[in-house]
């Protein structure tokens, strides 16, 4: 159905979108014809929707294979005159950071936004970055939607905004913006803008003349100037209701303030809130002059107090009188997401309203009952390769607790819960070799191994591994080759030879990759010849040098997806002796204690991999062929 | 204090079983049927077998801002699996329905301590103990679904239930939210289940 398509619905239509369908929505909208990104949660449904819904629209739409490259590639199309986007999550700004100071200096000319997805909470993510000093310290516009549908139409007014300042413009979202799913009603799409020239400028685009760059230093510093009289030309920053109780808010924070105004009685009449659009430059003239008749302010943030200093030090620099409440004086937490009932004990507290209670008991109902950390999926290739280099760890005549195993950022991190407790450090992109080596040349005396998946290996695992192999550190390297970026929903790697927008791609070739970088002793092994694999892991972690197991192996998810489940194992119940040696070994979610106390495999949830039956002591679990 | 009414609904599964597939169904079926929505979820960093808690919160005559509503809040909780259910309970209002398919997923830390299904019958015996037994839908989803075809229907099998009780949509906006995000047999299957849902506790 093409009129729910939230791509091709025609302009005026009511859809139900998530926040980052939304997003999408408005590249179609705004002409935008590169969108490239790194995927991370939350921001990777943006180029999904592409992929879904727009494979025949004419949009150049691919991941990249690092959030600095797919900026960079977003800059070179800019530079040339073609509108676009790119997106990340928020540690991915930390990748990209350095091109991104750059292309301050030398401007664009095609509409550049740059979707940075923050996660307070944090639910998906290794720290709770709040991004937004990210336009301070790079000098960039920054616009801040609170909803799906100001998700769209800010994509809109970043691109415009964009190219009338010259500027790459950040738009910064959370969690909540970009999950969130709500109505959005759609507008009229826009061709897309392609390469129109890119003339040589060298003071412009070349930053090796120190004079050049103080001069572009000059030429940002003025630009930023006109960046307020656009925020007023595309109607951001907006002031609802009056009164001298005010409310400084932004971004998702806006929809708790709204949530619990709409339980003051007449709350216009009594509250100003004063909706902050562009984080950055701060608005000084309407702040001001909405700020003008507070008593006192409530700012309404979340994260970091980013307004709230700002706010502080405008009030301060004109001489107002204004008592200023948030986090800095502990109204409000400097950790985790917002939510009404914060907010609303926050507005009663400065503000003084009664504000009515939205429900009749205060009391917390319920007991407690296990708790659920995630697991490795049935039938993960992961499982086995984890387990491989424990025994194999074992095999050598090493303890387990005496080999430090780092981790890196991928769904093979689970390997930390039980039962495989096998990771010791999941830190950032790339970094399990870099700090594995870092261990060694600080002075470890026996081995270590870093484990690293085939995705993040491409994106910030290749750099470490030279710096290893140059300074002849002798290391163990588990490349876990499952040939996708499984943890965030499936997406392409550089290993692919047709992406999910049909280009035709050239497979780049992760073996002769490690070959080429000149790693000691390399091999590929299949997890799921378990044996083959601990004896491999035990004759290399002895050895010198870096040494590298490529364990190679399709996700399970996705073999699934693509192949059906060919079959299944169940368990024999007379010659089950409830031992549990297949639940501690593996931990797999598909395995459970029945009622009789003997272990079971749920049925929906088996993958028919075999590993709990390899270690069945007592051959008490069997294959089921879908026939028999 | 605007007009008209926000419905919050919570809906509580293992990662895997459909539970944010439900939310966005029924965030579909409300933008259908004209009213306002906006949903949040929170699930773990896995794809499968985590915790998944989705908030809906269906606007009728009414904006909604907040992606997510607060403990005693919630006027519906469906729940696709018992011990998820029992974690997200303090979430029901004194005068809020639960929604039940009485299955387990025994969580792998459960299986790691020892601890057997029989855990089931003592859950819901305990969430009976918690919200008024005339309150509480029990619903054997996954069954009717698997019965249909597909286990995987008992999602909108569930949501057959929750439109009957709470008489929230026009049976003719699901079919049409249905019908636009499943296609072929699932398509089919999903029509089917969320029919044999609707009319569930009439049949019983």
């Amino acid at each position: 159905m093409s009129d729910l398509n939230p791509l091709k619905a025609p302009p005026g239509t009511r859809l139900a979108l998530m926040g980052n369908e939304a997003i999408a929505r408005g590249v179609v909208e705004s002409g935008i014809y590169v969108v490239t990104g790194y995927p991370g949660t939350p921001s990777s449904e943006v180029l999904m929707t592409i992929h879904e819904y727009g494979r025949d629209l004419d949009i150049y739409a691919e991941w990249a294979v690092n959030e600095r490259v797919a900026f960079e590639v977003a800059l070179g199309a800019s530079l040339g005159g073609a509108r676009s986007l790119v997106t990340m999550k928020g540690p991915g700004i930390n990748v990209a950071s350095d091109p991104i100071l750059s292309a301050a200096y030398s401007g664009i000319n095609g509409g550049l936004t740059i979707l940075v997805a923050d996660d307070p909470g944090p639910i998906t993510t290794q720290t709770e970055q709040d991004s937004r000093w990210y336009a301070k310290l790079s000098k960039l516009p920054m616009l801040s939607p609170s909803s799906p549908q100001e998700a769209k139409d800010f994509t809109v007014i970043s691109q415009l905004f964009s190219e009338d300042i010259m500027l790459p413009v950040i738009l910064r979202t959370t969690t909540r913006v970009n999950h969130a799913v709500s109505e959005v009603v759609t507008g009229e799409a826009s061709p897309p803008r392609k390469y129109r020239e890119f003339r040589k400028d060298p003071p412009r685009y070349v930053r090796a003349g120190m004079a050049w760059n103080l001069e572009r230093h000059k030429w940002l510093n003025n630009q930023l100037k006109i960046a307020e009289d656009l925020a007023r030309k595309y109607g951001l920053n907006k002031v609802l209701g009056e009164g001298s109780a005010c409310v400084v808010v932004e971004g998702v924070s806006y929809n708790y303030v709204a949530e619990v105004l709409d339980r003051v009685e007449s709350w216009e009449r009594k509250i100003k809130v004063i909706k902050v659009d562009m984080l950055y430059p701060i608005p000084r003239n309407f702040l001001l002059n909405s700020l003008s008749g507070c008593g006192k302010v409530l700012i309404v943030e979340e994260l970091d107090p980013y307004l709230e200093e700002s706010v502080k030090a405008l009030l301060q620099e004109q001489d107002l009188r204004v008592e200023v409440f948030g986090k800095l004086n502990g109204y409000l937490p400097l950790e985790g997401e917002l939510n009404t009932r914060v907010v609303s004990q926050a507005i009663s507290r400065v503000l003084g309203y009664d504000i009515v209670k939205s429900s009749h008991s205060e009391a917390v109902k319920g007991f407690d009952v296990p708790s659920r950390p995630p697991p490795l999926c049935p039938g993960c290739p992961h499982r086995n390769s984890y387990i491989a280099l424990l025994l194999g760890i074992a095999k050598a005549g090493y303890k387990r607790d005496e080999i430090p195993i780092f981790g890196d950022i991928g769904c093979y991190a689970l390997s930390v819960n039980p039962p495989l407790n096998a990771i010791w450090t999941e830190h950032s992109m790339g970094a399990s070799i870099s700090m594995a080596m870092g261990l060694k040349v600080g002075g470890f005396s026996k081995p270590v191994v870093a484990t690293i998946g085939d995705s993040t290996f491409f994106h910030a695992g290749l750099q470490p591994l030279i710096e290893a192999v140059n300074k002849r550190v002798d290391l163990l390297v588990l490349v876990l080759d499952n040939s996708v970026v499984a943890m965030t929903g499936h997406q392409s790697t550089p290993a692919w030879e047709v992406t999910e927008s049909g280009r035709a791609a050239k497979p780049v070739d992760i073996v002769e990759l490690l070959k080429s970088i000149g790693v000691d002793n390399l091999a590929v092994v299949d997890p799921f010849k378990i044996d083959e694999m601990i004896s491999k892991v035990s004759e290399f972690i002895k050895k010198p040098g870096v040494n590298v197991i490529v364990a190679k192996a399709p996700c399970a998810l996705l073999k699934v997806r693509r192949e059906g489940v060919r079959s299944r194992y169940t368990v024999l119940s007379d010659k089950c002796v409830s031992c549990l040696a297949c639940v501690r070994l593996t931990g797999c979610p598909a395995l459970y204690i029945g009622d009789d106390n003997k272990v079971k495999i749920s049925l929906d949830d088996c993958v028919g991999c075999g590993l709990c039956a390899r270690y069945c002591p007592y051959k008490a679990i069997v294959e089921v062929k879908p026939h028999e | 204090m605007s007009e008209g009414r926000v419905v919050n609904i919570l809906i509580s599964s293992v990662g895997g079983q459909g539970g944010l597939t439900l939310s966005r169904i029924i965030a579909v079926s409300a933008v259908a049927s004209g009213y306002y929505v906006r949903t949040g979820e929170t699930l773990g960093m896995a794809q499968r077998f985590g915790s998944v808690v989705s908030y809906v919160r269906v606007g009728i005559g009414k904006k909604v801002y907040s992606p997510l509503f607060d403990l005693n809040e919630a006027h519906y909780i469906v729940c696709m699996e018992v011990i998820e259910c029992a974690r997200t309970l303090k979430y029901l209002r004194d005068d809020g329905v639960l929604i039940l398919d009485d299955v387990i997923k025994p969580p792998t830390s459960m299986s790691l301590a020892g601890k057997n299904s029989s855990l089931k019958e003592q859950v819901i015996k305990q969430i009976l103990e918690v919200v008024k037994p005339e309150r509480v839908v029990v619903v054997p989803a996954r069954d009717i679904a698997s019965g249909l075809g597909s286990s995987r229907g008992a999602n909108m099998v569930l949501f057959g239930v929750l439109n009957r009780i709470s008489g929230l949509f026009d049976n003719g906006k699901v079919e049409e939210a249905i019908s636009s995000f499943f296609e072929g047999r699932a398509r089919e299957l999903s029509l089917r289940a969320y029919r044999e849902g609707y009319k569930y506790l009439d049949k019983r």
